[in-house]
């Protein structure tokens, strides 16, 4: 199955290097349309505001983790089908286990390089 | 004993106590009431003694320890030295991205896009000599860490104090609680961390 490179996706990280990397991770993969958020909750009203295709959360961030994100839109009629991929430094067993359990789509540890990126999104959009 | 009852009040309220020879000597004289209670008198002495004592040793201690020069200077310099290494990387990190984006952007059919290549590695080079200057500052923060850490284990061991089993920093209790709550405790250390291909197993 062909990978949809028009899909909308948001991108949620507090560190703005990193927003920037996977910014040009994805524009290297083919993907234009990118917004982006700097914790759940700014996350959660872009979700509002628009239909997004991938979300894309670190776990660490402030005042509502990436977690805590997913707990929102796995809970939520209208964003419980959309895929999350969570890229994370949290790299402890019962970090992912929990994730899996909120209903993440994909675990991405950082430092993570391109090709692990692209076989996630593969994996996830395709699903 | 009257003459200890004085001295253990003027040591609540007045000079530090210093128990002389004479003092002892004068508190063991004997008299009509007090002949009963000298061998008394002279225990508490003693103890009082093993008192000033122990009381000056912490003193020399605490005085040991620093603590206005690590408030005033060394934690300060510890700081200053973290932020600076925070500011430079995030310099040369814009700077090696930016260089990198350039790149990327390059147009690949154009005559000059070899050399534009070529000037955005050395962009990259250049920038990475961050590192040198980080590993400087990151040496001495270690340096002034390594000292703290000398005068506060020398403090403890001599005054053999245990350590209070709750800690009274509301903001700490909120940051640890917070985080066995939400999950938030990484980067972790090399050995609890797991790697991608785990991660993966766990999804299969």
């Amino acid at each position: 199955m062909a990978l949809d490179l028009g899909i909308p996706i948001l991108v949620v990280d507090d560190y703005q290097t990193m927003i920037r990397i996977i910014r040009n991770l994805l524009k290297q993969l083919g993907f234009e349309d990118v917004d982006e958020a700097s914790d759940g909750t700014a996350a959660l009203s872009r979700l509002k505001e628009r239909s997004y295709g991938l979300v894309i959360s670190d776990w660490n961030m402030e005042p509502m983790t990436g977690y805590e994100l997913l707990r929102h839109m796995r809970a939520d009629d209208g964003l419980k089908a959309t895929p999350f991929i969570m890229v994370t430094a949290e790299s402890k067993t019962e970090n992912v286990i929990a994730a899996k359990k909120a209903g993440v789509s994909n675990y991405i540890v950082k430092p993570f390089n391109a090709m692990t990126l692209k076989n996630k999104i593969e994996a996830v959009c395709a699903a | 004993m009257r003459r200890v009852g004085r001295l253990l009040r003027r040591r609540r309220t007045g000079p530090p106590l210093q128990l002389t020879a004479s003092d002892l000597r004068r508190s063991a004289k004997p008299s009509a009431s007090a002949v009963p209670g000298q061998h008394e008198l002279q225990q508490l002495a003693t103890e009082v003694g093993h008192v000033a004592a122990y009381v000056a040793q912490l003193k020399a201690e605490i005085a040991a320890l620093r603590p206005a020069e690590l408030c005033s200077d060394r934690l300060p310099g510890l700081c200053h030295e973290l932020a600076a290494v925070d500011c430079d990387t995030k310099a040369a990190t814009d700077r090696i991205m930016a260089a990198a984006e350039t790149m990327l952007s390059a147009d690949r059919t154009s005559t000059g896009y070899a050399a534009s290549v070529e000037a955005g590695l050395l962009e990259i080079l250049e920038a990475c000599a961050f590192q040198d200057l980080a590993g400087q500052r990151l040496a001495r923060a270690k340096r002034a860490l390594a000292e703290i850490e000398r005068r506060l284990q020398r403090f403890a061991a001599s005054t053999g104090v245990a350590d209070a089993t709750a800690h009274f920093d509301r903001e700490a209790i909120m940051r640890e609680v917070r985080g066995e709550v939400l999950l938030v405790d990484g980067p972790q250390t090399r050995d609890q961390a797991i790697g991608q291909s785990a991660v993966d197993e766990l999804f299969d």
